[in-house]
C-alpha cells in the first residue's frame, strides 16, 4: 500500500507535467509541443526564438498556467485544512465566509472604481472571515460547531449585501458574474509571484501539522489527551488557509469545487493518513484546476467562466466518489 | 500521585463537581460509580484537563495549569468511549498514536507498539483497518493505544459498556494485570468492582459519598445510595441461576 501511494505521487507529478505542455498547446493559436519544447530552449538560451510562439508562451499561457496551478494548489489545501479541523466531508475553503465577504467586496468595487475589486474583495473576505472566528471563540479555542453555523450566517450577511448592490445598482451584470464563478484571464507574471508567495507560506506549515491532523482526525478530545495541542493547530491551520484563500479569490475571483472535491478523490487514492494527503491533495487540486482552465479558455464562443468547468467535473466525481462509498 | 483539592466544575448555573478532593495514590486502581448526572465523567474531564475547573488538581506536587498538553499526555492517558470508527487507519496507525507525545513521529514507528498490541492480544490484527473491528477488538486497540503513551495514570470512560460478556471478560482481564499503572474506571456497570480489586468512589450530585476497599461497602447501601434503586428488584434481572 505504501509503496503504491508513493507511485501515485510521482504518477501525480507526471500528470502534472503533461497537463501543462497540453495547456501550452491548446488555444487560439494552436503551438506543437515540439515548437514548444525548442522555443523555450532558444527563450531560455537567447537564441533567436520565434518570437510570435514565445510570446504566446512566456507572456499569455504560461503565467496563466502557473497561477491556476497555485491557486488550485491553495484552494486544495484550504479544503483539506476545513475537512479535517471540521471533521465534515463537506467542508469547503469557502465555509468561514471567505466567499461572500469577497463577493460583497467585489460588488462595492464593481459600483466604486472596478481596479479596486481585488482589493476590496480581499479586504471584505477577511472581514467576513474575522467575524465568524470572533464569534465562534470560546475559552481561547475554536469551536468547530460553531464555527460552522457562524460560517454560514455571516455568508448570508454579507451575500445579502452583495446581492442588494448588484441588483439595485450594477448593470454590467455579466461582468459581476464573471468575476463569481471565477476566472483566470489576465494572468500576469506579477500575479503568480503573489499567489505563490502566498503557497509558500501554508504549504511548510500544513506538511508540518501532517501528523497532529492525523489525530485530530479522532476528535478533539481524544487528540487532546494524546498530547496535541488542538487550540494552537487550528488557530495556525484556520486563519492561515482563510489569509490565503482570500488573496485567492481576490485575485481570480470565487473558484467552487476544487477545494471540496481534491481532498476527497486524494482520500479515495491514497487514505486517510495526511502524510501523504497533504501533498497529494494540492497535486490534484493544481491538476484539475489547471484542466478546467484549459477547457474554460477554449470554450467555442469565447472563455467561459472557469467555476462552471469545475462544478462540471467536480459534481460528477463527488457523485462517483459518494456512490462509491455507499457501495462498499 | 494525584491530589484533588476543592475541584469544583460548573456548567452555566449548575454545579457538576462540588468541591471534591481526593487522591489517586501511585498503582491504585480505583473505580468510580454513579449514576448517570452524578458527575463522575465530568470528574475525568477535569482531571484530562478538558473542562475549566476551579479548586487544585496536581501531579506529585505540580499543578495541571502549569503543564502543556504533550507533558500531561506523558503523566496521564485515556481510554474515551469509541462505539465505532469510520476512519481507514490500520490498528498499527491507530496505536502509534499513543506515541505522539514521546515521539512526534509517531507513525514512523511502528515496532515501538508491538509490546502493547502483545499485552492486549490483538499483535494479529496490527494490519486491518479499525473501521473493521468488532466492538470488543476496538476496545483493545484503544487500551493498547493508552499504554502506548506509557504514562503513570490511565482513565477510563466506561470501558466495559457496550460490549459483549465474554468481551468485558477479557478487557477487565487486561486491566486487572496492570499492576504497576494507577487506573481510573469510570462505570455505571457492577462488573469492573467485582473484577478489579482495589478502591471504590461513589459520587451522587457532584459529591463523593464513599472512597475506599470495596470490602468495606455494603452493597445493598451502594445499591440504595448511589443508584436510588431498590435492591429487592435487582433479582428480577436474575434469569439464570448462577451455578
Amino acid at each position: 500500500m505504501k509503496i503504491s501511494n508513493y507511485l501515485f505521487t510521482i504518477l501525480l507529478v507526471l500528470t502534472t507535467f503533461v497537463n501543462v505542455l497540453a495547456s501550452l498547446a491548446i488555444g487560439p493559436v494552436h503551438i506543437s509541443v515540439g515548437s514548444i519544447i525548442r522555443n523555450m530552449y532558444l527563450f531560455l538560451l537567447n537564441r533567436d526564438p520565434n518570437w510570435t510562439v514565445s510570446t504566446i508562451v512566456f507572456y499569455i499561457r504560461l503565467p496563466r498556467i502557473i497561477l491556476a496551478l497555485i491557486i488550485g494548489i491553495v484552494l486544495a489545501i484550504s479544503g483539506l485544512v476545513t475537512q479535517t479541523i471540521f471533521k465534515n466531508p463537506l467542508g469547503d475553503p469557502y465555509l468561514t465566509g471567505v466567499a461572500s465577504g469577497a463577493a460583497m467586496g467585489a460588488a462595492i468595487g464593481f459600483l466604486v472604481a472596478p481596479f479596486l475589486v481585488p482589493l476590496l474583495a480581499f479586504v471584505f473576505a477577511m472581514m467576513a472571515v474575522g467575524i465568524t472566528f470572533v464569534i465562534s471563540r470560546s475559552g481561547g479555542e475554536f469551536n468547530t460547531e460553531m464555527l460552522i453555523l457562524a460560517g454560514i450566517s455571516v455568508s448570508f450577511l454579507f451575500s445579502a449585501v452583495a446581492s442588494y448592490l448588484i441588483y439595485i445598482k450594477i448593470y454590467n451584470l455579466r461582468g459581476v458574474l464573471f468575476w463569481l464563478l471565477g476566472g483566470l484571464y489576465g494572468a500576469t507574471w506579477m500575479d503568480d509571484f503573489w499567489m505563490f508567495i502566498a503557497v509558500v507560506i501554508i504549504l511548510p506549515v500544513i506538511v508540518y501539522f501532517r501528523r497532529e491532523f492525523d489525530i485530530m482526525l479522532m476528535g478533539d478530545e481524544q487528540a487532546k489527551s494524546l498530547g496535541v495541542n488542538t487550540s494552537r493547530v487550528k488557530s495556525v491551520t484556520l486563519i492561515l488557509s482563510s489569509l490565503v484563500t482570500s488573496i485567492a479569490v481576490s485575485f481570480v475571483g470565487i473558484i467552487g469545487f476544487i477545494g471540496l472535491v481534491s481532498p476527497h478523490i486524494g482520500r479515495k487514492i491514497v487514505g486517510e493518513s495526511h502524510r501523504f494527503l497533504v501533498i497529494v491533495a494540492p497535486l490534484i487540486g493544481a491538476n484539475l484546476l489547471l484542466a478546467s482552465d484549459t477547457i474554460a479558455r477554449s470554450a467555442p464562443g469565447g472563455e467561459i467562466p472557469v467555476g462552471i468547468i469545475t462544478a462540471f467535473i467536480g459534481s460528477p466525481v463527488l457523485i462517483y466518489l459518494l456512490y462509491r462509498r455507499r457501495r462498499v | 500521585m494525584i491530589e484533588v483539592n476543592g475541584l469544583t466544575v460548573r456548567y452555566g448555573k449548575k454545579v457538576a463537581l462540588d468541591h471534591i478532593s481526593f487522591t489517586i495514590s501511585d498503582a491504585e486502581h480505583l473505580v468510580l460509580m454513579g449514576k448517570n448526572g452524578s458527575g463522575k465523567t465530568t470528574l475525568l474531564k477535569a482531571l484530562l484537563g478538558f473542562v475549566p475547573y476551579s479548586g487544585e488538581i496536581s501531579i506529585d506536587g505540580r499543578s495541571l495549569r502549569s503543564m502543556g498538553r504533550r507533558e500531561m499526555a506523558r503523566e496521564i492517558s485515556y481510554v474515551p468511549q469509541i462505539f465505532s470508527s469510520t476512519y481507514t487507519f490500520t490498528v498499527g496507525e491507530f496505536v502509534s498514536m499513543g506515541l505522539y507525545s514521546i515521539t512526534k513521529d509517531w507513525w514512523q514507528n511502528n515496532d515501538g507498539i508491538t509490546e502493547y498490541l502483545d499485552m492486549v492480544g490483538i499483535s494479529d490484527l496490527k494490519d486491518k483497518m479499525i473501521n473493521n473491528l468488532s466492538g470488543g477488538e476496538l476496545q483493545k486497540a484503544v487500551v493498547a493505544r493508552a499504554l502506548a503513551q506509557d504514562s503513570r495514570y490511565i482513565l477510563m470512560d466506561e470501558p466495559t459498556a457496550h460490549l459483549d460478556i465474554k468481551s468485558v471478560q477479557e478487557i477487565l482481564d487486561i486491566i486487572s494485570h496492570f499492576q504497576d499503572k494507577s487506573i481510573v474506571i469510570v462505570s455505571h456497570d457492577l462488573n469492573p468492582v467485582n473484577k478489579l480489586n482495589g478502591e471504590v468512589m461513589l459520587l451522587k450530585d457532584g459529591r463523593i459519598i464513599f472512597k475506599g476497599k470495596k470490602e468495606d461497602l455494603s452493597f445493598a447501601d451502594m445499591i440504595r445510595e448511589t443508584f436510588d434503586a431498590d435492591i429487592r428488584k435487582l433479582g428480577d434481572y436474575l434469569y439464570f441461576p448462577l451455578t
